[in-house]
């Protein structure tokens, strides 16, 4: 880089290019993505083009901020799409993995600053690209070779949607671009130039004319913008205090004026009294006291009702100021919120490569489609939904799926269907349907589960409909898969998905026909409301709580409340729902309101949650609605049980506000729930009734190696497990046979008996098939995956990039 | 209890030390007969690749990723292409492979630089086709 700029320019330009580079290579991988399942030689065309466009300024702009490493792996990448340009080579996977792969790590160096520590990296994977080119008998070109042909490519081709105010026409590219090309000698040629370079001119212009100039602000900028604004609520808040103030004097003067209007006629009668007694013998003395009195009296009179004026007036004012502020506020709080919409292509970046990957890695073939990426969300919620939706595109091609051969042996076609699909419902909420073409979801498959887990019995399994049978997906635990992998099915990834959801204000759904597919709607709204509470009265404190989680309150008499396996309840429509008091949740001393026993008194309950996850809470009182201003409660109270956070009302007092969720869980592991489980597990797992404590619970490792034994136990051993080791399959079996044990981990590769046939083993013995097998091997293939669940493991780990605690949680739902 | 990382890889080294020579003495036994002898080979193959590939596991576990390389380049050549090997450079290089893991055992690193050559070599006799389960 000059050495004429300064260190503060030269940051800058440093940080322009990694911005802009970030973007070229989202591009450069969306467009070989696009590369894999275009089958138009056009389109083709395009594509190689654009993609090599792409790579040849991120190595120019590389070089001249001296990001070395960045320029060393695209000049062989380079070469490589312009081979395909020229049709000296034909796409194929490989090739397309070794420049995506090349690409994601060039991806990874703009994070370094210190370009020259990549070196070795950055060597290793030229190496890599070089020695592809080799065998594909292409040779690396010198670094301006194809200057000429990137400069050839016309302005419009590039499909450069979005203009910036860091102005493409001061870069000397794009003053090439711009400048007149030489006329060519034959005149019709040059009439034809001549009538292209007017439409040209009349096209930029156009362009010109739409420009709307922009600018690059930093997320935390705004980020800090939306929480001041957010400030003034308080500032409504106050407001709407002072003319509630200023209404409540208001009418108690108008009450006093009441009053004194109707003492008004006793008032006349006294002065009439008066007049006649001033007229009679009363001394001079008297009659000065009469007078002041009722001078006094005329004064009380004159000032109430001046009084009174002016309350009206103060109170007129304190209306109109309450109401331009709330005015104001509002208007400034959706022009912020409307600041940070982005459009929700954003957050789709990198899913095509994602989904690719994991296909390739299972043996499926798959095309992405992402439909709707324009529509404008706000940029906090599309934060929060990114990953849920990653999440449900994985679970698509894992579970969804089918593989190529089962594709077709149905009649589908190899390549599969998976996409996200945006459609605005209304100006306030937006549609996500997460989409696959693959199986379906067998619902009974889901009600199985359930009933194993215990979440439900087989009776009322055998009630539900397919909607809420598909609802048990959000369960945790919960999965239909039929073996815990790396990547899924272990049913607690649904689970949060739900609860993310929901914390943005949103719902998800499920539609699925077997066979023909499945999709998951998630509706949200377009921005975070303003965050809205109910002030509720607990053992002398007041308390928010979010709107968003109250379903109802309800009043019910004392004796409503009936005890149903030792814990109470209520009958809310058909539904029982467990009731506990507020109070108790929130470790309060009891209030004095609650030790009355009467029967027929009369309780308030805010029933909190949603669907089937609802509980009464008992409260002293709900007060009121309010929009308030959350604030954090720092890094101290960070934690605090069934808090969230606190707000200050417009009085100044600050109140806590409840973290429904929290609260909801912590009763049902105290209450309910957990009598219910076991009474379900009771009845539908007996053998899950001498369920023990980690340290009774024993694990039985089959490895041959003395080595991966020791390991594993002492993993095992760790985290509080009983432990017995064998050495293959046979001496594993007979073990199992003659003592007990909770769960098998056992390795493939052994002699004599290997893990597939321990696994087939224990599945046909029926005194041992209840228990959960799980493969811990350096076997990777799909095959072997697929083998191990036919034979019946319940989990498959491989070893190489197995991390212990993911083994643990895995036990932990298996046991 | 807690799992201290330190200590168990020091065991998990002195496991490895003590079982690793024993796999060493099979595979150089089992190689050595399986090339003067077809039948040997039919017979001890998939014995031959399970210790092989046992050896491979346990030195990743142990942290040594020198032998784990090592026994990744032959089991390469092994698995993939012919068993026993049809080159007699592959099987001398298989062979100076083991004995360059023989020497690494009783250390206490194995660096993958200091196998880096030998490997270099091996991988030259690899076939070209991918191995999902190597």
């Amino acid at each position: 880089m000059s050495e004429k700029l300064s260190a503060a320019t030269s940051k800058l330009l440093q940080e322009t290019f990694v911005a802009e580079a970030r973007e070229q290579i989202q591009k450069i991988v969306d467009n070989l993505i696009k590369l894999e399942s275009c089958d138009e030689p056009p389109k083709q065309s395009r594509l190689v083009e654009l993609t090599f466009r792409e790579l040849h300024n991120l190595k120019g702009s590389a070089r001249a901020v001296e990001y070395t490493a960045v320029e060393v792996v695209c000049h062989p990448l380079e070469d490589v799409m312009a081979a395909l340009k020229r049709k000296q080579i034909k796409i194929d996977a490989e090739l397309l993995d070794l420049v995506l792969s090349s690409i994601c790590l060039v991806e990874k160096f703009l994070d370094v600053e210190e370009q020259s520590s990549l070196e070795a990296e950055a060597q290793e994977t030229r190496d890599k690209v070089l020695a592809f080119m080799k065998k594909i008998g292409l040779q690396i070109s010198a670094s301006d070779q194809y200057m000429d042909e990137v400069e050839a490519i016309e302005p419009e081709d590039l499909a450069i949607k979005s203009v910036q105010v860091i102005s493409e026409s001061n870069t000397p590219q794009a003053q090439k671009a711009e400048s007149p090309k030489p006329a060519v000698s034959e005149s019709a040629a040059t009439k034809e130039a001549q009538l292209k370079s007017k439409e040209s001119k009349e096209q930029k212009a156009k362009i010109e004319a739409e420009r709307v100039e922009t600018l690059r602000i930093p997320a935390v900028k705004l980020d800090s913008f939306m929480q001041k604004a957010e400030e003034m609520l308080s500032v409504k808040a106050m407001a709407r205090q002072q003319r509630m103030s200023a209404q409540a004097l208001q009418s108690k003067l108008e009450e006093r004026l009441k009053a004194w209007s109707k003492a008004a006629p006793d008032l006349k009668a006294a002065r009439v009294l008066m007049e006649k007694m001033r007229s009679l013998n009363t001394s001079p003395q008297e009659q000065v006291i009469w007078r002041k009195m009722n001078d006094i009296l005329d004064l009380n009179s004159e000032f109430i009702e001046s009084l009174n004026d002016d309350v009206k007036t103060i109170s007129r004012t304190a209306f109109d100021f309450s109401h331009a502020t709330s005015t104001a506020v509002d208007v400034l709080l959706d022009e912020t919120k409307r600041l940070l919409m982005m459009p929700c292509g954003t957050v789709f970046e990198g899913f095509p490569l994602v989904v690719r990957q994991l296909a390739r890695e299972l043996g499926k073939e798959v095309e992405v489609n992402l439909v709707g990426g324009d529509i404008e969300l706000d940029k906090r919620i599309l934060s929060q939904v990114k990953d849920p939706l990653l999440h449900l595109l994985r679970n698509s091609v894992d579970h969804g799926m089918e593989t190529p051969e089962e594709r077709e042996s149905v009649g589908k076609a190899r390549r599969g269907n998976i996409g996200i699909k945006v459609s605005q419902i209304d100006g306030t909420v937006v549609e996500m349907r997460v989409f696959d073409d693959g199986r379906g979801i067998n619902t009974e498959k889901v009600k199985q589960s359930a009933i194993r887990l215990g979440l439900i019995s087989s009776e009322e399994a055998a009630k539900m409909g397919k909607e809420e049978s598909l609802a048990l997906i959000f369960k945790s635990q919960l999965s239909t898969s039929q073996i815990i992998t790396e990547i899924s099915g272990r049913g607690i990834g649904l689970a949060v998905v739900d609860e993310n959801i929901r914390k943005l204000g949103g719902r998800i759904r499920i539609e699925t026909e077997p066979g023909k597919g499945s999709s998951f709607i998630i509706t949200l709204p377009v921005t975070i409301a303003t965050f809205r509470g109910v002030l509720v009265d607990v053992a002398s404190k007041t308390f928010v709580v979010p709107t968003t989680s109250i379903d109802r309150v309800v009043r019910i008499k004392n004796d409503a409340i009936k005890p149903v396996e030792g814990n109470n309840t209520m009958l809310l429509g058909d539904s029982l729902i467990p009731v506990c008091h507020m109070e108790d949740v929130l470790e309060l001393p009891s209030s004095s309101k609650r030790s009355s026993a009467e029967s027929d008194k009369l309780l308030t309950v805010a029933i909190l949650g949603s669907g089937d996850d609802r509980m009464g809470f008992v409260v002293d009182e709900v007060l009121e609605e309010h929009e308030v201003l959350v604030k954090s409660l720092g890094q101290v109270f960070t934690g605090v049980r069934n808090v969230s956070g606190v707000t200050i009302l417009g009085s100044g007092k600050v109140v806590p506000i409840l973290n429904s969720s929290d609260m909801l869980k912590w009763s049902r592991k105290h209450t309910f729930m957990r009598a219910r489980r076991q009474s379900s597990v009771a009845k539908t797992a007996p053998h899950a009734k001498n369920r023990r404590a980690n340290g009774d619970k024993r694990i039985l490792v089959v490895d041959d190696t003395l080595t991966a034994r020791i390991l594993l136990r002492n993993i095992f051993e760790s985290a509080g497990f009983s432990i017995k080791t064998a050495n293959d399959g046979a001496e594993a079996l007979d073990t199992l046979k003659s003592e007990n044990f909770d769960l098998v981990v056992t390795d493939i590769e052994m002699p004599i008996m290997n893990g597939f046939e321990l696994t087939e083993q224990i599945r046909r013995d029926d005194g041992l098939s209840d228990i959960p097998v799980i493969m811990v091997t350096s076997m990777t293939s799909r095959e072997d995956r697929e083998r191990g669940v036919s034979v019946g493991a319940n989990a498959y780990f491989v070893k190489s990039s197995f991390d212990q605690s993911n083994l643990l949680d895995v036990i932990a739902t298996l046991i | 209890m807690v799992l201290d990382e330190a200590l168990l890889l020091k065991k998990l080294r002195d496991t490895f030390r003590a079982e690793a020579p024993q796999k060493l003495r099979l595979l150089r036994r089992w190689l050595f007969e399986a090339c003067r002898d077809q039948a040997a080979a039919d017979l001890n193959r998939s014995d031959f690749l399970r210790e092989l590939h046992n050896l491979k596991g346990i030195s990743r576990i142990a942290g040594l990723p020198a032998i784990q390389n090592l026994c990744a380049g032959s089991e390469r050549i092994l698995r993939v292409g012919a068993y026993p090997p049809d080159k007699k450079e592959a099987y001398e290089t298989i062979m100076e492979a083991f004995q360059q893991i023989e020497d690494l055992i009783p250390g206490d690193e194995a660096p993958a630089e200091l196998a880096q050559d030998l490997c270099s070599r091996l991988s030259s006799f690899a076939p070209e086709e991918s191995l999902e389960n190597v």
